[in-house]
C-alpha cells in the first residue's frame, strides 16, 4: 500500500485508483464497526467511510512529508472523523422513516434484535477496553488488517501486535464472562 | 507452557499464537469455530455486521475523483509577499471555494461538489489541510443554514450557535476559523435583520449592511460598525461562552480589512464565482 501510495502522489492516476480501491474497503470496515451502534448507523457509517476516502485522497500530497507508514495515515484521519460522527450524533435529531404503506415481510423487530445482540454486545465490551486495545482488535478483526500491517497503523512491531492482542482477547473473556456468566474458554 | 518476559509480566506464547491465528481466520472471514468460546461467537458478529452489504455498497462506483485544475489564477493574483501572501491567497482560494462548491451542490444537487472544489483548491497551492473534507462538510451545513436563514426557519439561530460551538474542534488555520466565524456573524445578523429590521441595524458588520441611498442614513441606524462603543464586553472566557442574546451583538473577531482574505465572503451573490477553480 505504501508503494501504491508513492506512486500515487507521483501522479500515478491507476495507483491512486488502486489505492483507493484498498482504502475504501478498509475505511468501510473500520467505520462501520466503530459507528455500529449510532442511530441511522448504517447509512452515517458509509457516508463517514465516503468522507474518510475523499479526506485521504485530498491529504494525500502531505503523506510524503509526514513519512509515516500510509495505514496510520489512513486510520489516523479515520479515527479522527469518527469521532466527529459520533460528536454529531449525540447533538443531531435522529430522523425516522415515513411509515410504510404495506405490510414489511421481512424479519421481525424480535429477530432483528436477536440477530444483532452479539454484535451490540462485542462492541459494549469493546468499548471498555483501552483505546489502543479497541483499536488494535478493530483493526484485526473488523477490517482483517494483518499483526504487521496493524502495527503500521498503530506505530508498533508485529510482534507487540501479537501480545497485545492477546492480552485484550483476555480482558474481553473476562469482561465476558462477568458480563453475561456463559463464556466458555 | 512456553513463557517469556514481556512489558507486564510473562507471556504465554502458545496462548499468543492461537489468539493470532483466531484473529487472522477472523480477519480473513473464513470462517472459526464458534462453539468453544464466547468471545470467538460474539467476534464473529462483529464481522457479520460490519460485512453486511457491504458488498452492495463497495460496488457502487466513487464519485468522480478531483482532477488538478490547470491555472492556478488566484495564486498569480495573490499579494506580494513571501509566506504572509501566499498563506493569504491559500485563504482566498479556499473562501471563495466553499462559497462556489456550495453553491454548486445546492444549485446541481451534487453533495460532493464543495468537497472536489475544496480538494481541487488546495492540490493547487500544495497546502494540504487535514481536514479538508471537514471543511467540505461544514460548508454544506453553511450552505443548509443559510437557506434556513433564507427562509426564516425558527430553528436558524440555534443551528447557528451549534456551528460556533463546534468551530474550536477544527484543525484550521487562524485565516479559515476567522472565515468561518465571519460568515457566521454575518448569518446571525441578517437572522436579526430580518426578524426586525428597524432595530437591528446597530448588529450589522461591514459588508453586511443593506444599501442605502447615497448620502443618506437610513432612519434608526447606530453607530458604524466597529467603533469602540460599539463593540460587546469581553468575557472572562472569550466571546465562545456568551449567552446567545449577547453572542447575537457580538462583532467579528476581527473587523474586515481591504485584502484577500476580506473578499472571502459567504455569499454567492457576492460576485465571487469567478475566483473559483477552473
Amino acid at each position: 500500500m505504501g508503494s501504491l501510495a508513492a506512486r500515487a502522489v507521483a501522479g500515478d492516476v491507476g495507483a491512486r485508483d488502486a489505492l483507493l480501491g484498498l482504502v475504501r474497503e478498509m475505511v468501510h470496515r473500520y467505520c462501520r464497526a466503530r459507528l455500529g451502534r449510532l442511530p441511522g448507523s448504517e447509512h452515517t457509517a458509509d457516508d463517514v467511510a465516503q468522507e474518510v476516502c475523499i479526506a485521504v485522497l485530498s491529504a494525500l500530497p502531505r503523506y510524503r512529508d509526514e513519512g509515516r507508514p500510509f495505514e496510520a495515515f489512513v486510520f489516523g484521519i479515520a479515527g479522527h472523523k469518527v469521532a466527529d460522527a459520533q460528536r454529531a450524533a449525540i447533538r443531531a435529531a435522529v430522523p425516522t422513516d415515513e411509515l410504510p404503506d404495506e405490510a414489511d415481510s421481512g424479519i421481525g423487530p424480535e429477530e432483528a434484535a436477536l440477530r444483532s445482540s452479539d454484535a451490540s454486545m462485542v462492541r459494549g465490551l469493546l468499548d471498555r477496553l483501552p483505546l489502543q486495545l479497541r483499536e488494535l482488535l478493530l483493526l484485526r478483526v473488523a477490517v482483517g488488517l494483518s499483526a504487521e500491517e496493524t502495527g503500521r497503523a498503530l506505530g508498533m512491531s508485529a510482534g507487540a501486535v501479537r501480545v497485545a492482542q492477546h492480552r485484550a482477547l483476555a480482558r474481553l473473556r473476562a469482561l465476558a464472562l462477568t458480563t453475561s456468566g456463559e463464556v466458555r474458554t | 507452557m512456553i513463557s517469556r518476559q514481556h512489558g507486564e509480566g510473562s507471556v504465554d506464547l502458545v496462548a499468543v499464537a492461537r489468539d493470532d491465528k483466531l484473529l487472522d481466520l477472523l480477519g480473513a472471514r473464513v470462517g472459526v469455530d464458534v462453539t468453544q468460546d464466547r468471545v470467538t461467537a460474539l467476534l464473529d458478529a462483529l464481522v457479520s455486521e460490519v460485512d453486511g452489504e457491504l458488498a452492495t455498497v463497495l460496488s457502487e462506483p466513487f464519485p468522480e475523483l478531483p482532477e488538478l485544475p490547470e491555472a492556478p489564477l488566484q495564486l498569480t493574483a495573490a499579494p506580494r509577499g513571501g509566506r504572509a501572501g501566499r498563506r493569504a491567497a491559500v485563504a482566498l482560494i479556499v473562501g471563495a471555494t466553499l462559497s462556489v462548491g456550495g453553491v454548486s451542490a445546492a444549485v446541481t444537487g451534487d453533495p460532493l461538489a464543495a468537497a472536489r472544489s475544496v480538494v481541487g483548491a488546495f492540490d493547487v497551492g500544495k497546502e494540504l489541510p487535514p481536514t479538508a473534507a471537514e471543511i467540505a462538510r461544514w460548508n454544506k451545513r453553511l450552505v443548509a443554514v443559510r437557506a434556513a436563514v433564507r427562509r426564516g426557519d425558527a430553528g436558524a439561530a440555534s443551528a447557528i450557535t451549534a456551528l460556533e460551538g463546534e468551530i474550536d474542534s477544527l484543525d484550521l488555520r487562524p485565516g479559515q476559523r476567522d472565515a468561518l466565524l465571519r460568515k457566521l456573524d454575518r448569518l446571525r445578523a441578517r437572522l436579526g435583520d430580518d426578524a426586525n429590521p428597524a432595530k437591528d441595524q446597530d448588529r450589522r458588520l461591514p459588508g453586511t449592511t443593506k444599501p442605502t441611498p447615497r448620502g443618506g442614513k437610513p432612519p434608526g441606524v447606530g453607530p458604524p460598525a466597529g467603533r469602540a462603543d460599539t463593540k460587546p464586553e469581553k468575557t472572562s472566557n472569550g466571546s465562545r461562552n456568551q449567552e446567545p442574546e449577547q453572542r447575537l451583538k457580538r462583532k467579528p473577531l476581527r473587523q474586515e480589512r481591504s485584502g484577500p482574505v476580506s473578499t472571502t465572503t459567504d455569499d454567492s451573490q457576492s460576485g465571487v464565482q469567478g475566483a473559483g477553480p477552473r
